[in-house]
């Protein structure tokens, strides 16, 4: 048979976390890259727009489904109760499915939104290093609040937030794949936003801000509006992300242990080590750095299980993920070391060759003739 | 005393300890250290290690320990990061990505060789110790006139720390570092080697990193997560102090320390008996929200930190 249908699921099924995996890194790296490549604001608080997108979406939509559905109980202590409920609603009904997605895509943006204006504040004011330790203080303030304060995700034992794809895709049989292509086409979008973003004529001026301030405020570019508004679009664009990681990891579990949700190990320092690993201010370094990173990060588990049993067990001692964070560690300390650039280096913007300075001008010169020419002979 | 009260200056003191030291290398090698309170966890792990092992009657005899810890692993980040990357030409951005960087492989270095490594290979040694899975509880403190006796050594180690370092800058070294942060070109021109102070005041930094966690251990449950708990506050600190001067970390720490235990005490009493326990209860969870507030108000109203106002004109005008 030369289709094989099984094999083909089996597959898609392999490939579908490390796919979902990759559309979230990349959309989290866009933003960071969109920040921190292009317009130079070092935003160290990455988790805290990240989680709270999450946080604040999938505990909304699960509040609304429970008020929907008229269910009675604590909405934490009875959460394993109401959960197959709203579950089975939302299997049945994919129209609700799809507007309960949309809506939490809106309240992530909007929540995203506000706080990047939130931020944008002290973000235009600040120098990078009280920027980043603000920012970072307030991710961190944010993950431990969400943690203890027990009325907003239930406290540590965390809160399921609702998959309304999840059972869009079960009506058609395959929930995983459908899962998978929500995300990727998201990531498409966003990644094809922010390209024409970064080739804009407001990609240069950017990237013209980060390298002289003084200089780009004094031909006229309002310096204040661009950074607040860079803000404010990545940072929906973040919480949008932690939406997409809610729609394939349902358990939102707060605290700032790298086994939480979000953590700023995952949120903020991966994504760093992704743009610089694949070359800042450049998308396309943005999404092979997103690869390499997760292939580096795949691969050294295979490579640890291909070595047999015995490196594995003295691996196992002092705990594989531990040796893959030092060596990602490593890894970026060796970047900014050697090849601070990154894979793909930042184009310089060209100006335009003399040649088709002069063709243009002439075409230029020449319209202004005619059209003298056309306007003699009324006068 | 009351505990709240005695708890508050405790932890005033700690973070005392915690905060001057990244004042200082932020003032001597212009790098924010977003590593430090990785600094302060390697170094309670480690002391708490020696604690365990070494068979110590008293805790505090890991206060040592815990500070060369601290120290050493200050000095490599110096030496094999900071101070190549600095060479390059690395502006603070990339300084501060390099420091984010080294406080993950920090972190992931306490839990792989101390929670990993040494919790499995002496899983028995350590649960029969009461330290299962190296989950550090407040190592045992001795007691005097009836308080603990963290009580009089924390403050006793502020107090050192702070004549320690008015003498340090008395010294001919001393005046070689402030040499070496009002213009190290100048300073190099004069023959004084600012590298060597460079490393000595990242020597110092850790140094004081460890002697801050080794008394953390003593006063608090010490998770490995400790470091995100205690960063917001050691910020807070650097911030609220000003980085204009070594003093600013002690004092902004103290008030950081102290206002964030002592405020929230006072937050849940009074939602306690305005609204009731339930409401009460519930508010300890903002509690960094204190000194990420303070650190707000610095920055919004004197961003330069609190010993930059002229104090001499502010208490004449009163």
């Amino acid at each position: 048979m030369a289709f094989d249908l099984g094999t083909l699921a089996f597959a898609v099924s392999a490939l579908t976390l490390p796919g979902e995996m990759f559309c979230f890194f990349l959309v989290v790296s866009l933003t960071v890259n969109l920040e921190f490549g292009y317009a130079g604001v070092p935003n160290f608080g990455k988790v805290l727009f990240v989680s709270i997108g999450a946080f604040l979406a999938g505990s909304m939509a699960y509040r609304l489904m429970v008020y929907l559905l008229h269910l009675k109980g604590d909405i934490f202590g009875s959460q394993f109760a109401f959960i197959p409920q709203i579950d089975n609603k939302l299997a049945a009904d994919p129209v609700l499915a799809v507007e309960l997605f949309l809506f939490m895509i809106l309240v992530a943006a909007g929540a995203g939104a506000f706080f990047g204006f939130l931020a944008s504040y002290p973000a235009i004011r600040l120098r990078e290093d009280y920027l980043g330790m603000l920012l970072l203080a307030a991710g961190e303030f944010f993950l431990i609040f969400s943690l203890s304060y027990d009325p907003f995700l239930g406290g540590p034992l965390g809160m399921n937030a609702p998959a309304p794809i999840f059972y869009i895709g079960t009506i058609v049989g395959q929930p995983d794949l459908v899962v998978l292509g929500v995300l990727v086409a998201c990531a498409v979008v966003i990644y094809i936003y922010a390209e024409r973003v970064g080739r804009s004529p407001l990609g240069r001026t950017l990237r013209a801000l980060r390298d002289n301030e003084v200089a780009a405020e004094a031909v006229g570019k309002d310096v204040v509006a661009l950074r607040r508004n860079v803000l404010i679009v990545s940072s929906a664009i973040a919480a949008i992300a932690g939406v997409m990681w809610i729609s394939f990891q349902p358990l939102m579990t707060p605290g700032t242990t790298s086994a939480a949700t979000f953590n700023r190990l995952t949120d903020t320092f991966i994504p760093f080590v992704i743009v610089i690993l694949g070359g800042a201010a450049n998308n396309r370094g943005v999404l092979l750095g997103t690869f390499v990173y997760l292939l580096i990060y795949n691969a050294f588990s295979q490579g640890v299980t291909f070595m047999g049993p015995s490196v594995e067990n003295a691996l196992a001692l002092v705990g594989i993920d531990n040796i893959k964070l030092m060596l990602i560690g490593a890894l970026l300390i060796g970047i900014l070391l050697r090849r601070p650039q990154g894979l793909i280096p930042e184009k310089p913007t060209l100006t335009m060759s003399r040649a088709k300075l002069k063709d243009l001008a002439d075409a230029a010169s020449a319209e202004t003739k005619k059209a003298e020419e056309q306007t003699k002979p009324s006068s | 005393m009351d505990p709240t009260l005695s708890n508050s200056i405790i932890y005033g003191c700690i973070y005392a300890l915690m905060c001057v030291g990244l004042t200082l290398t932020y003032m001597t090698t212009k790098v924010p250290n977003f590593a430090h309170a990785n600094f302060v966890v390697f170094a309670i792990f480690s002391g708490a290690t020696a604690f365990i092992f070494g068979g110590f009657s008293s805790p505090y005899m890991t206060v040592p320990v815990a500070a060369l810890a601290g120290a050493v692993v200050a000095t490599l980040l110096y030496l094999l990061v900071l101070n190549p990357l600095t060479k390059k030409g690395a502006n603070i951005v990339v300084l501060m990505i390099a420091t984010l960087a080294a406080g993950i492989v920090f972190d992931a270095a306490v839990a792989a060789i101390f929670i990993s490594y040494i919790g499995k290979t002496y899983a028995k040694f350590l649960s029969d110790k009461g330290y299962y899975l190296f989950n550090l509880n407040q190592l045992p403190d001795f007691r005097a006139f009836g308080e603990p006796g963290i009580l009089f050594v924390a403050p006793a180690a502020m107090i050192l720390v702070t004549i320690g370092i008015v003498l340090l800058l008395r010294t001919r070294f001393g005046i070689a570092m402030r040499a070496a942060i009002e213009n190290p070109n100048l300073a190099r021109i004069l023959g004084i080697n600012v590298e060597r102070v460079y490393l000595i005041s990242w020597f110092i930094a850790g140094l004081l990193a460890g002697i801050g966690g080794g008394l953390f251990s003593i006063q608090s449950p010490s998770p490995p997560s400790t470091s995100s708990n205690i960063i917001v506050d050691i910020f807070s600190g650097v911030v609220l102090g000003g980085i204009g001067s070594i003093y600013g970390g002690i004092i902004g720490g103290f008030i950081v320390g102290f206002s964030e235990t002592y405020g929230i005490r006072l937050l849940t009493v009074f939602a306690d008996n305005t609204w009731g326990y339930q409401v009460g209860s519930q508010l300890t969870a903002f509690q960094k929200g204190i000194p990420l507030a303070i650190m707000i108000i610095t920055l919004l109203v004197i961003p330069q930190g609190l010993t930059s106002l002229n104090w001499r004109k502010i208490l004449r005008l009163k």
